[in-house]
């Protein structure tokens, strides 16, 4: 889950590198997009604008954040300008991401019982205010630090430690029943 | 220590967030505490769960794109400026708004643009249109590997406006679009073809001179562009409120008049990138006409599950607009509310029975309507609302107005007396 913090000391200067870290980060940032804005095509202009703008902004990045946490928050500020540019809020979809569930194992009675969890648990989270959802999938999936988290919501880290562990409650209440 | 710090503790905890002395309060708690105890507990088991969720896929190509575009000269990539671009003519997308701009102003030319006042004739031929806004934004960023230049992105909008009537021509880096809008109806033309939609217009799909992301933040300004003929600096403070930003801006404006029109050109530098914006912007009053709102034929329309309805057939609708205002047209919702319409120099729309919505992410002020409890709720890419309770309906009023002029406006649709 710390993947994110590994990538602190600088980021690759020329093309070739750059594009690298297209390959590592860029199911994090297609997924903040896609979550917001619910489609598929215009979730991967954006990771594209994403990418070239941290490109552009590259000697900006002084390593004060994970290069991921970096590159979300850049993807939140991309999708913040297109959706005022659209003149429209940013629509909420949980639908690509939540298509598959992983195999839990080989016992069936295991199998049921996890799969029966992991869709309650993904009705849980579709059922989470916006912001306690982003929290928690930033969090758990793209393994971003609380202060990374404050950077891409733009809101401070106080706010995403309460609502982490408000969705954390939400969720388990929906798990365990 | 309460249960909800405890827990909000044990969260960060196990995300390796807790330092050792609040750590130590959080295990005194715990001791003590089985329900807390169960939730700390939990937490690894709801990680490894959430683990196994599937995780959107980037496309396989992204990166070859990315890769691709980096790879490009840079002249393709996107537009180019010299470091110090010079101004350019407005470049007007259609020869209507060609000409109308060429008759009111000649050219905006240098650091200090020079406008030229507009003749009466084509103030008169101005004058059948509701208002038109044309901008030109220009983006720009640094370029490490070529300081001698900045990359930019250019985008160009005329906007026709009228109470309720939008058409809207962009021009992003060479790629052409179309959008008409009006109450109901929104119909989008792009290099890939067209679409109409009807039913509900979210107030979120306002045109942007309405657009709640302007009005829904606070303003603190100086002097405004109020002088005819003279040139102005207006410093803006803006506070977003639900990022919890402030934005400090500067404007320089050119003001010259022509009846009721104004002129502008603006340059803003904003905190978070350079934005030069050129803005000729020119209000009139009179009805825009028709025709540049037609629908181009071979459309079919969508019925988006609302169906139109006088005003009078809504319960709780409000018996009459206020001196101004008009109800122009309503439509009920898929859920049994009734939204209305009413335009004038502005719409406002009314949300009868509204569903109760997610608080979550709006800021919500106590207020009084007419003598009734009510609410303002104010989020960001939405206009003001005023939620109040009339006769055993509930009643959302939202409107391009501060909020306090939102209350005053509810309280007009809905005097005290009437249930």
């Amino acid at each position: 889950m710390d993947e994110a913090r590994d990538h602190v000391a600088g980021l690759p200067q020329d093309e070739a590198g750059f594009a690298a870290l297209v390959r590592e980060h860029g199911d994090a940032v297609f997924g903040l997009a896609l979550r917001r804005v619910g489609d598929r095509a215009t979730a991967e202009d954006l990771a594209q604008e994403t990418f070239l703008r941290a490109w552009r902004g590259r000697a900006g990045f002084r390593g004060e954040t994970s290069v991921r946490g970096w590159l979300c928050a850049i993807a939140a500020n991309v999708v913040r300008d297109w959706g005022r540019r659209r003149s429209r809020r940013p629509q909420e979809s949980l639908e690509p991401e939540f298509i598959d569930v992983a195999s839990p194992g080989d016992d069936p009675a295991v199998r049921a019982e996890v799969a029966e969890a992991i869709d309650r648990l993904r009705t849980a989270l579709a059922a989470l205010p916006a912001n306690h959802r982003e929290m928690f999938l930033l969090r758990e999936r793209d393994g971003l630090s609380y202060a990374d988290i404050a950077a891409v919501l733009s809101c401070p880290i106080g706010t995403v430690m309460s609502g982490l562990a408000r969705a954390r409650e939400r969720l388990l209440e929906a798990v365990t029943g | 220590m309460d249960h909800a710090e405890a827990r909000m503790l044990a969260s960060a905890r196990a995300d390796g967030e807790l330092d050792a002395g609040r750590a130590a309060e959080l295990d005194e708690h715990l001791l003590s505490c089985g329900a807390c105890r169960a939730f700390a507990d939990a937490i690894p088991q709801l990680s490894a769960l959430a683990s196994a969720l599937t995780r959107a896929q980037a496309p396989s190509e992204l990166a070859e794109k990315v890769r691709r575009e980096l790879a490009q000269p840079r002249s393709e990539r996107a537009v180019v400026l010299p470091m110090r671009p010079t101004m350019r003519p407005w470049r007007a997308a259609s020869a209507l708004v060609a000409a109308l701009v060429v008759a009111l102003v000649a050219v905006v030319v240098g650091p200090l643009p020079l406008v030229r006042v507009p003749t009466a004739a084509a103030a008169r031929a101005l004058s059948r249109i509701g208002s038109l806004h044309v901008e030109r934004e220009i983006r720009s960023f640094d370029d490490p590997q070529h300081p001698d230049r900045l990359t930019a992105t250019v985008r160009e909008s005329i906007w026709f406006r009228s109470p309720g009537l939008v058409r809207i021509e962009t021009v992003q880096n060479g790629v052409r679009t179309i959008e008409i809008r009006r109450p109901g109806v929104r119909y989008d033309e792009g290099p890939g073809g067209g679409s109409l939609r009807t039913g509900l217009l979210p107030t979120n799909e306002l045109p942007e001179p309405l657009s709640p992301t302007i009005l829904m933040i606070g303003r603190v300004t100086g002097e405004g562009p109020v002088t005819l003929g003279r040139r102005t600096v207006r410093v803006e403070a803006r506070f977003d409120l639900e990022r919890r930003e402030a934005l400090l801006d500067a404007e320089r404006f050119l003001v010259v008049g022509a009846e009721e029109s104004v002129v502008l050109a603006k340059t803003a530098i904003t905190q978070r990138s350079r934005i030069e914006k050129r803005t000729l912007s020119i209000e009139y009053n009179p009805v825009l006409p028709d025709r540049l709102f037609a629908i181009p034929p071979g459309l079919f329309p969508v019925d988006a599950g609302a169906r139109p309805q006088t005003p009078g057939s809504i319960a709780g609708a409000p018996a009459s607009a206020p001196e101004g205002l008009d109800l122009v047209s309503s439509v009920s919702g898929r859920n049994g509310s009734g939204v209305l319409y009413a335009a004038g120099a502005f719409q406002v729309l009314v949300t009868i029975d509204a569903a109760p919505e997610d608080a979550d992410s709006s800021e919500r002020n106590a207020v009084e309507v007419a003598g009734r409890p009510g609410l303002v709720v104010l989020s960001l890419y939405r206009l003001p609302q005023v939620r109040f309770a009339v006769g055993g309906h509930t009643i959302v009023v939202s409107a391009p107005l501060p909020p306090v002029q939102v209350v005053e406006l509810a309280a007009r649709l809905y005097p005290a007396g009437r249930e």
